[in-house]
C-alpha cells in the first residue's frame, strides 16, 4: 500500500505523490497560457469584418473569410481545455499539499507514541512494587502520548496513513482523468484549421476525388434520394465527408440524407459568413454592431440614413423609395434573418440542420433542431403557420424549445429532439386562403422527414405537429406525399383544415390512434371551420383524438383575447404549465395513449352549426342589438367552451 | 482583376499574423513545460496533454501565418484572386509557404 517516497523523507511514513510545488508550477503555467489564449479568438474575430470589407467579392474572398471564421472557432476551442487542465492540476496540488501536512502530523504522532508504546510492550508482567510503578508510568506515558496525538495506538496511525494514501491516489486518478478528458477533446473539437473543410474540399475537387468516392460506392452521379445519400455518406471517410461539404456548402448543408451534425457544422460556418457580411456593412458605416436581432429595431433615423435605407425626401414622403434604398432594405432584412437564426441557436443544444437564406424570394428556409435528431429516440417537427418566416425564427424556435423541454421531461429514458421547421414559404394574411403554398410546403416536409429517417438508422418515434396553416401543409404531405409512412403520430393544432379531399383520418393514411387534434374553444380559427382549406379535423366524424388545449388566460380582457386571436397562438404556452403543452409533450414523446389517463382528452364540438344570428345579441342601452361575430360563442356547441381551463400541468416537478 | 483592396487586405493579414505569433509562442511555452515527475498516472496524462495541445497550437499558428501570407501575397498581386484559394489550401502548410515565396 505504501508507495516509495518521491523525495527524501525524514519520518517513519513516506510522503505520497508528487511535489505539490512542482504540480502548482505546471498548473499556473497552464492558467497563464489559458489567459493568453483567450485573446486569440477575439483577435481573429475582429478581423473578419475587415477582411470582408477589404475583399468583398469573389469565391476566393469568401473562402478566405470562411477559413478565418473556422480558425476563430478553433482558437476559441483551445481555451477551455487549458482551463480544465489548470484547475485539475491546481486541485491536485492542493490535495498533495494537504497530504504532506497530514504525513508530517502522522510522523509526529509516530515519534511521540511509538517509543512509549514499545517501552510498555517490553515490560514483563509486574511482580514487584517497582515493576508495578514502572508499568504504571509507562501506561501513563502512553495515555499522555495518545491524548497529545489523537491516536490510541501505532496501529491506528498505520490505518490513518493507509487512508491518506488512498485519498491521494483517488485525487491523482481524478486529476489524470480530467487531463485525459481534455486531451481526448482535441479530437472532438476537430482537426486543426490547417485541415479545414475548405482545404479538404478544394484538394478533393482538384484530384477528382468525389468521382472516385462515387465509383467506389457504385454510383455514377451524386444520389438524389435521402436514403441513397445516407448510404453513400456512410462509405466516406471523415476527411472525404468534409471535402464534399466544402465543395458546395449551400447544397450539401441542406441535403436530406446527410447527418444533421455534419450539416450543422457547415451551415453554421455559412451563417457566420453571412453575419460577417452584415457586420462589415455596419462597420463600414460606423454603426455599432448589433448584439442580436432586437438591436436592429433600435436603429436611429440617422443610422438608417447612413445605411442608405432613407434620405430626407423619402422620409418626408415627397419621393418614392429608390432602388438603392430597396436594395439596402433587403440587405437589412437578410441581416435580420441571420441574427434571428443566431439568436435561436443560442437557446442551446441546437443544430442548424437547414440554412437557405435565399429561398422563397429571400424569406428564407431554416430548420433548427433542439437535441440531436440523428440519435434521438423521439423526434418531433413543429410546422408553423400563417405569417411565420425566418425573420421571426425566435418565435418558432421558442415554441419548439418549450416542447423540447417538456417532452424530454415526459420521457427521460429516451433522448428527444424537436425541430423548429421553418422549411416552407408560409403565407401572409393576404394569401392564407390559397393552398398553393401548403402544397409546395408538403413536398418539402415529406422529404425532410424522409431524410431524418434515412440518417437515423434505427426506428425513431416521429411526430409532426402542424399549427394553423402548418396543419394544412401536414395534411397535404400525409395525403399526397407519403408522410404517413414515416411518422408515428400527428398533432394538428388550431387547424384551418387538412387540405385536399380528406374527410376522415383514414384519408390521411393514419390510424385513428395516430391523429391528435387540439383546437381551443375560443381560437379564432373556429370561425373558419370547414370553409377555408378542406375538412376541419376537429369535426366529430373526422376521427383521431381531441386533446385539451384551453388556456387559463383565455378570458383575459383585451381585444386580441376576446376575438380569439391570442388563443390561436397559445398552444405552446409554457406559462401556467398549460394543458396544450403538456398534451403535446405526451404525444411528442410517443405517449399519446396516456392522454386519457392524464385527463387530457376532450370531447368534440357538436358541429350542427348554430346560425350566427342565434348568438345572444349584445344590447347596449338606447342602441339596437348588436350581433357579435363568431366565436361569441362559437357557431356550434363546444363542450370545451364551458369547461374551466386548468393549469399546473408538468411532467416533472420544477 | 482582384476583387479586393490590396492595402486593407494586407493590413488584415498582418494582424492575423500577429495572432499567429501569439499561438506559436504559447505552443513553444507548452513544449518547454515539464511534468513534475514520471511515476504515476497524472504525469503520463499531463505529458499527453502537453504534447497533443502543443501540436494543436503549433498547427493553429501555422494556419494563421499562412492566412497572413495569403492576404499579403494576394494583396501584392503575387497570386491572382482566382488562384489564391488553391494556393492557400491545396497543399500542406510548409509547401504553401514555399509557393508563396517562390510566387
Amino acid at each position: 500500500m505504501r508507495p516509495p517516497p518521491d523525495v527524501a523523507e525524514q519520518g517513519h511514513y513516506p510522503v505520497v505523490g508528487e511535489d505539490p510545488t512542482l504540480v502548482r508550477v505546471l498548473s499556473s503555467a497552464l492558467a497563464d497560457l489559458r489567459d493568453e489564449l483567450r485573446a486569440l479568438g477575439p483577435a481573429v474575430a475582429r478581423e473578419v469584418p475587415s477582411l470582408r470589407t477589404a475583399w468583398p467579392q469573389g469565391r476566393d474572398g469568401d473562402l478566405a473569410v470562411l477559413d478565418v471564421i473556422r480558425t476563430r472557432t478553433f482558437a476559441d476551442a483551445v481555451v477551455p481545455p487549458f482551463g480544465v487542465a489548470a484547475d485539475a492540476l491546481s486541485q491536485y496540488a492542493d490535495d498533495l499539499a494537504a497530504g504532506r501536512r497530514a504525513v508530517r502530523v502522522l510522523n509526529g504522532a509516530f515519534v511521540a507514541l511509538s517509543p512509549v508504546a514499545a517501552h510498555l510492550a517490553s515490560l514483563a508482567v509486574p511482580t514487584t512494587t517497582a515493576q508495578m510503578v514502572e508499568r504504571d508510568r509507562a501506561e501513563t506515558d502512553v495515555r499522555l502520548a495518545a491524548a497529545a496525538t489523537g491516536f490510541v495506538s501505532v496501529g491506528d496511525i498505520d490505518v490513518a496513513y493507509e487512508v491518506l494514501v488512498a485519498r491521494v491516489t483517488i485525487a491523482s486518478e481524478e486529476c489524470a482523468e480530467a487531463l485525459r478528458g481534455v486531451t481526448a477533446a482535441q479530437s472532438v473539437v476537430g482537426s486543426v484549421p490547417g485541415a479545414s473543410v475548405f482545404a479538404g474540399g478544394l484538394h478533393l475537387l482538384a484530384d477528382g476525388g468525389l468521382g472516385t468516392s462515387l465509383r467506389r460506392a457504385g454510383l455514377s452521379t451524386f444520389p438524389d434520394s435521402p436514403l441513397l445519400v445516407a448510404a453513400f455518406w456512410a462509405t466516406l471517410t471523415g476527411v472525404e465527408r468534409q471535402a464534399v461539404l466544402a465543395s458546395d456548402p449551400a447544397r450539401f448543408g441542406n441535403l436530406d440524407g446527410i447527418p444533421v451534425r455534419d450539416r450543422d457544422s457547415v451551415n453554421r460556418t455559412r451563417l457566420e459568413g453571412e453575419i460577417a457580411d452584415g457586420d462589415a456593412w455596419f462597420v463600414a458605416h460606423g454603426i455599432p454592431l448589433p448584439h442580436g436581432q432586437a438591436d436592429l429595431d433600435r436603429l436611429t433615423p440617422w443610422q438608417r440614413v447612413r445605411l442608405g435605407l432613407l434620405d430626407l425626401p423619402t422620409l418626408l414622403l415627397v419621393r418614392p423609395v429608390l432602388p438603392t434604398q430597396a436594395q439596402a432594405a433587403r440587405r437589412l432584412g437578410r441581416y435580420r434573418e441571420d441574427l434571428a437564426v443566431r439568436d435561436t441557436l443560442a437557446f442551446g443544444d441546437a443544430h442548424l440542420m437547414t440554412f437557405d437564406p435565399g429561398a422563397f424570394q429571400g424569406e428564407g428556409r431554416v430548420a433548427i433542431a433542439f437535441g440531436d435528431p440523428d440519435s434521438a429516440d423521439n423526434i418531433t417537427l413543429c410546422v408553423p403557420g400563417l405569417e411565420s418566416r425566418v425573420a421571426k425564427m425566435t418565435q418558432v424556435g421558442s415554441d419548439a424549445r418549450r416542447l423540447y423541454e417538456e417532452s424530454a421531461a415526459a420521457d427521460r429514458a429516451h433522448p428527444t429532439a424537436v425541430i423548429a421547421w421553418q422549411g416552407y414559404d408560409a403565407p401572409s394574411f393576404l394569401t392564407v386562403a390559397s393552398s398553393a403554398q401548403a402544397e409546395a410546403g408538403a413536398v418539402l416536409l415529406a422529404s425532410d422527414v424522409r431524410g431524418l429517417v434515412a440518417t437515423h438508422g434505427n426506428d425513431p418515434t416521429i411526430t409532426v405537429v402542424g399549427h394553423s396553416y402548418g396543419s394544412t401543409v401536414t395534411g397535404l404531405a400525409l395525403q399526397q406525399h407519403g408522410l404517413a409512412q414515416d411518422v408515428d403520430s400527428v398533432a394538428l393544432i388550431g387547424s384551418c383544415g387538412v387540405g385536399g379531399s380528406a374527410r376522415t383520418v383514414v384519408d390521411l393514411g393514419l390510424r385513428d390512434d395516430q391523429l391528435f387534434v387540439g383546437t381551443a374553444s375560443r381560437d379564432v380559427i373556429n370561425a373558419t371551420s370547414n370553409t377555408l382549406l378542406g375538412k376541419d379535423p376537429l369535426d366529430p366524424d373526422f376521427g383521431g383524438t381531441r386533446f385539451r388545449t384551453e388556456s387559463v388566460e383565455r378570458d383575459r380582457p383585451g381585444l386580441a383575447d376576446v376575438t380569439g386571436i391570442t388563443d390561436h397562438s397559445r398552444y405552446y404556452d409554457q406559462a401556467n404549465h398549460s394543458e396544450s403543452l403538456y398534451s403535446l409533450a405526451d404525444i411528442a414523446s410517443g405517449h399519446g395513449d396516456q392522454l386519457r389517463a392524464h385527463d387530457m382528452v376532450a370531447d368534440r364540438p357538436n358541429r350542427v352549426r348554430v346560425p350566427l344570428y342565434d348568438a345572444p345579441p349584445v344590447s347596449p342601452p338606447g342602441l339596437p342589438p348588436i350581433v357579435l361575430p363568431a366565436p361569441f360563442p362559437p357557431p356550434y356547441v363546444d363542450p370545451e367552451y364551458a369547461r374551466p381551463a386548468t393549469s399546473g400541468h408538468l411532467h416533472e416537478e420544477p | 482583376m482582384l476583387a479586393m483592396d490590396p492595402d486593407r487586405v494586407r493590413g488584415v493579414g498582418g494582424r492575423i499574423g500577429e495572432v499567429g505569433q501569439l499561438a506559436r509562442s504559447a505552443a513553444d511555452t507548452l513544449s518547454h513545460l515539464e511534468v513534475p515527475h514520471a511515476r504515476v498516472t497524472v504525469d503520463q496524462a499531463a505529458a499527453a496533454f502537453l504534447r497533443v495541445w502543443g501540436d494543436a497550437l503549433l498547427a493553429l499558428a501555422t494556419e494563421l501565418r499562412v492566412l497572413d501570407e495569403l492576404c499579403s501575397c494576394s494583396a501584392a498581386g503575387v497570386v491572382r484572386d482566382d488562384e489564391a484559394a488553391r494556393f492557400s489550401y491545396a497543399a500542406p502548410a510548409s509547401a504553401r509557404t514555399r509557393t508563396a515565396v517562390a510566387g
